[in-house]
C-alpha cells in the first residue's frame, strides 16, 4: 500500500516535473535562436545597406569592368575582415547571369560541429545582380544552451532524488499510524488483548485509533467475564470433586471391607451405617446442588407473604433443631407484608438461622429474627451472637462448597451449599443480601429487597 | 505388627484405616487433627504415620515438617503431581490417594515398614512358623517343603491376613501379572498348603470371592 502510494505518487510528479521542464528549455531555445535571427538579420540589413551604398558609390566613378569588380571585391573584403571578429563571414557573388531571385532566405546549418546561420539575399537598389551571403557562427551561442540544458538535466536528476526521499519520507510518517493499527490488531488477534494504539492528535485516524481502543477494551472485558466465569466454572468442578472424594471413599472402604474381612454383628452393623450416612451426605450435596440449578433459572411466584408469620413459622422449626444448644430466638417484626414465594423464603431464613445456630456456643447464644422497612425497603435480617466468620473469609462464604471450618461443618451435616442457595434465593427476589460479621462476636446478615 | 498414627479428621475414614490395619495385626492410634499428633508421639514410639494433607489447625504439610525419624504416608484427596511432588519432597515416604482400596492401603504400609525395618520377619500361628525372610516354612519346629509358588502364595495370604482375597488378585500378587494360568491353579496350591501345615480351618473358602487367613485379633 505504501509503496503503490510511493510509486505512483513519485511517478506523477517525475512526469510532470520533466515535462515542464522539456518545454522550459524548448521555449528557452526557441527564443534564444530568435533572438539570433532577428540580431542577425538586422545585422544583414545594416551590411547590405551600407555595401549598396558603397558599391553606388564605386559605380559613380566610372571604372571599368575589371576594376569595378576588383574594388567590390576589395569592398566586401574589408567588410568581412572587420566582422570577422564577430565570427560572422561575408561574401559576395555576381549572380547577373543567374536568374536571382530578389528575397532574402534565412537558414541554419551544421558543418561538422559547428553550427551556422546562414542569410543570403540580393543586394537592394539597382545592384540586385549582386547577392550577399551572410553565415554567423552560432556554434558558442548553441554549446552555450547545450550547457544549460545539461545543468538544467541535472538540477532535475538532484531534485527528483530529494524529492523521493522526502516523499518515502513523508509518506512512512502518514502510513506509520496504520502500521501501528495493523501491528496491534495482529497482537490482540493472537490473544493480546491488552494492547492499545496510542495515536495523538485530531484526524481521522486518531479517531479510528479511539474507537479502536473502544473495541479491543470491549474484548478484553468480554474475554475477561469469560474467562472468570470459566475459572469459577473450572473450581466448581474441582470442589465438587473433592467434596464427593470424601463419602466415596467411605462408601467403597466400607464396602470393601464388609465383603472381605470376617465381621461380627456389631461390627457389620456400624460399617453398614457409615454406608449409610455417607450416601445420605452425597444425596444432601446432589439435592442442593439441583436446587440450585433450579433457582438459577427461576422467576419466583409473587403471593403477599406475612412476615409476622413467617418469621413465627421459621423460628419455631429453629427452636425444634438442636435442643441441646437452646438458643434464645427473638422475633423483630416491623414491617406486614412482602411480595415473594413463602417456601423459598422460609428457606432462606431457615438456613440463615441454622447457620447462626451452628455458630452459637452451646449455652447464652441469642438470635435475632428481624424484619423491618427501611427508607421504603424490606429488610430481613438474622443476627447471632456466635463464633462469627474471619475477614478474609466473608467474601468466599457465598462460594459453593466454601466451608470457613471443614471439620465442624461436617460434623453438623453442611455441604457447604447453604450460603449459595440462600445467595440464589436472594437475587431470584432481586435481593440483596450482605453479610456483616466480627470473630469473636457475631454475625448478623441482611436480605435488602429491591423492589417492595 | 506396627504401631500406627492415623491422622485424618474424616471420623469414618479414620476408623476404617483404624479398622484395615488392625485385621493384619497393625496397633493403631486415630486423631483427628494436626496438633494432636505432637502429643501422641510423645506419648509412645509409633513405627508409621499416615498423614492427611486438609487438617483442622495445622495440615498435614506442617505437620511433616515437624516430625523426625518416623516414617510418614500421606493421604490425599487432591491427586495433583504437584501436592504429591510437594509431600515427596517434604520426606513423606508415600502416598495414598483417596478413594484408595485396602489391598492398596496395606502394600503401601506392608512396603514403607519392609523399607524401614520394621515388617515382621517371623509368623507364628498354632505350630507353625513363617520364617519370611528366609523364606522357610515350620511345623513344630519341622521344615517343611514349600515349592517357591507355593511360599509366594503363602506370604501373600499372611501379609493380607484376615482379609479375603480373590483368586484373581492371588493370582496377580502371587504369581504376576504375567502369568497365563488358571484360577484354578490357585485352588490346587491352597489345597496343598491346607494338607502340608493342617489349615483346613484357617485358610477359609470363602463364598464367590476366594480365600482368607483367618487369625484371631
Amino acid at each position: 500500500m505504501r509503496l503503490k502510494t510511493f510509486l505512483a505518487t513519485y511517478l506523477l510528479f517525475v512526469l510532470i516535473f520533466f515535462t515542464s521542464l522539456g518545454a522550459v528549455s524548448v521555449y528557452m531555445t526557441s527564443s534564444q535562436l530568435n533572438m539570433l535571427r532577428e540580431k542577425s538579420e538586422a545585422e544583414f540589413k545594416t551590411i547590405a545597406a551600407s555595401l549598396a551604398k558603397d558599391i553606388a558609390v564605386l559605380s559613380g566613378r566610372n571604372l571599368d569592368f575589371m576594376d569595378f569588380e576588383e574594388s567590390v571585391h576589395d569592398l566586401v573584403d574589408g567588410y568581412a575582415r572587420y566582422y570577422k571578429k564577430n565570427n560572422i563571414s561575408l561574401e559576395l557573388e555576381n549572380v547577373s547571369d543567374a536568374a536571382a531571385e530578389p528575397k532574402t532566405e534565412l537558414f541554419f546549418a551544421t558543418r561538422g560541429q559547428k553550427h551556422f546561420l546562414l542569410i543570403s539575399g540580393v543586394l537592394s537598389g539597382s545592384f540586385q545582380y549582386y547577392r550577399l551571403d551572410y553565415s554567423c557562427d552560432i556554434s558558442q551561442n548553441i554549446s552555450g544552451l547545450e550547457r544549460v540544458q545539461n545543468i538544467l538535466l541535472l538540477l532535475a536528476v538532484i531534485f527528483s532524488v530529494i524529492t523521493a526521499l522526502a516523499l518515502y519520507t513523508i509518506l512512512s510518517k502518514i502510513f506509520k499510524p496504520l502500521g501501528i493499527v495493523s501491528r496491534t490488531s495482529r497482537k490482540i488477534a493472537d490473544g493480546q488483548y491488552n494492547e492499545r494504539i496510542n495515536i495523538k492528535g485530531r484526524n481521522e485516524l486518531s479517531s479510528m485509533a479511539e474507537n479502536f481502543n473502544r473495541m479491543a477494551t470491549e474484548i478484553e472485558k468480554q474475554i475477561h467475564l469469560l474467562e472468570e466465569e470459566a475459572s469459577q466454572k473450572q473450581l466448581f468442578v474441582d470442589n465438587f470433586a473433592h467434596e464427593i472424594r470424601t463419602p466415596l471413599t467411605s462408601i467403597y472402604g466400607y464396602a470393601e471391607y464388609m465383603q472381605k474381612a470376617r465381621l461380627n454383628e456389631e461390627e457389620l452393623i456400624e460399617s453398614a451405617q457409615s454406608i449409610l450416612n455417607e450416601a445420605g451426605y452425597m444425596r444432601n450435596i446432589s439435592d442442593s446442588l439441583l436446587e440450585l440449578a433450579m433457582l438459577r433459572q427461576y422467576t419466583v411466584r409473587e403471593q403477599r407473604v406475612s412476615l409476622p408469620n413467617l418469621l413465627d413459622s421459621v423460628a419455631q422449626s429453629l427452636r425444634g433443631l438442636m435442643p441441646e444448644k437452646q438458643p434464645e430466638i427473638i422475633c423483630v417484626c416491623e414491617a406486614n407484608v412482602l411480595l415473594g414465594q413463602e417456601d423459598l423464603l422460609r428457606s432462606l431464613l431457615l438456613n440463615l438461622g441454622v447457620n447462626a445456630i451452628k455458630a452459637c456456643p452451646s449455652a447464652g447464644g441469642v438470635i435475632r429474627l428481624e424484619a423491618k422497612e427501611a427508607v421504603g425497603l424490606i429488610v430481613l435480617a438474622v443476627t447471632d451472637n456466635g463464633c462469627g466468620i474471619p475477614e478474609e473469609s466473608i467474601a468466599k462464604v457465598t462460594n459453593p462448597f466454601y466451608r470457613v471450618d471443614k471439620a465442624r461443618s461436617r460434623e453438623t451435616g453442611g455441604v457447604g451449599l447453604g450460603l449459595a442457595l440462600c445467595l440464589q434465593i436472594a437475587s431470584a427476589h432481586n435481593a440483596q443480601m450482605r453479610i456483616d460479621s466480627k470473630l469473636g462476636h457475631g454475625t448478623r446478615v441482611e436480605i435488602i429487597f429491591t423492589t417492595p | 505388627m506396627a504401631q500406627i498414627l492415623i491422622v485424618e479428621d474424616e471420623k469414618p475414614i479414620n476408623t476404617l484405616i483404624k479398622k484395615n490395619l488392625e485385621l493384619v495385626g497393625h496397633r493403631c492410634v486415630s486423631v483427628f487433627d494436626g496438633e494432636s499428633v505432637f502429643d501422641e508421639i510423645e506419648k509412645q514410639d509409633f513405627d508409621l504415620i499416615l498423614l492427611d494433607i486438609m487438617l483442622p489447625k495445622l495440615d498435614g504439610f506442617q505437620v511433616i515438617r515437624e516430625i523426625k525419624d518416623i516414617p510418614v504416608i500421606f493421604l490425599t484427596a487432591r491427586g495433583a503431581v504437584e501436592d504429591r511432588v510437594k509431600g515427596l519432597k517434604l520426606g513423606a515416604d508415600d502416598y495414598i490417594i483417596k478413594p484408595f482400596d485396602m489391598m492398596e492401603l496395606q502394600a503401601r504400609v506392608e512396603s514403607v515398614l519392609r523399607r524401614t525395618q520394621k515388617a515382621d520377619k517371623l509368623f507364628y500361628l498354632g505350630g507353625v512358623k513363617v520364617d519370611l525372610s528366609g523364606r522357610q516354612v515350620f511345623f513344630k519346629d519341622e521344615l517343611v517343603d514349600f515349592t517357591p509358588q507355593e511360599f509366594s502364595l503363602i506370604e501373600v495370604l499372611i501379609k493380607n491376613r484376615n482379609i479375603a482375597l480373590s483368586r484373581d488378585k492371588l493370582l496377580e500378587i502371587a504369581w504376576g501379572y504375567d502369568f497365563g494360568g488358571d484360577t484354578r491353579t490357585v485352588d490346587v496350591h491352597i489345597h496343598n498348603i491346607r494338607k502340608k501345615l493342617g489349615w483346613e480351618n484357617v485358610i477359609k473358602t470363602v463364598y464367590k470371592l476366594g480365600y482368607r487367613l483367618e487369625v484371631g485379633k
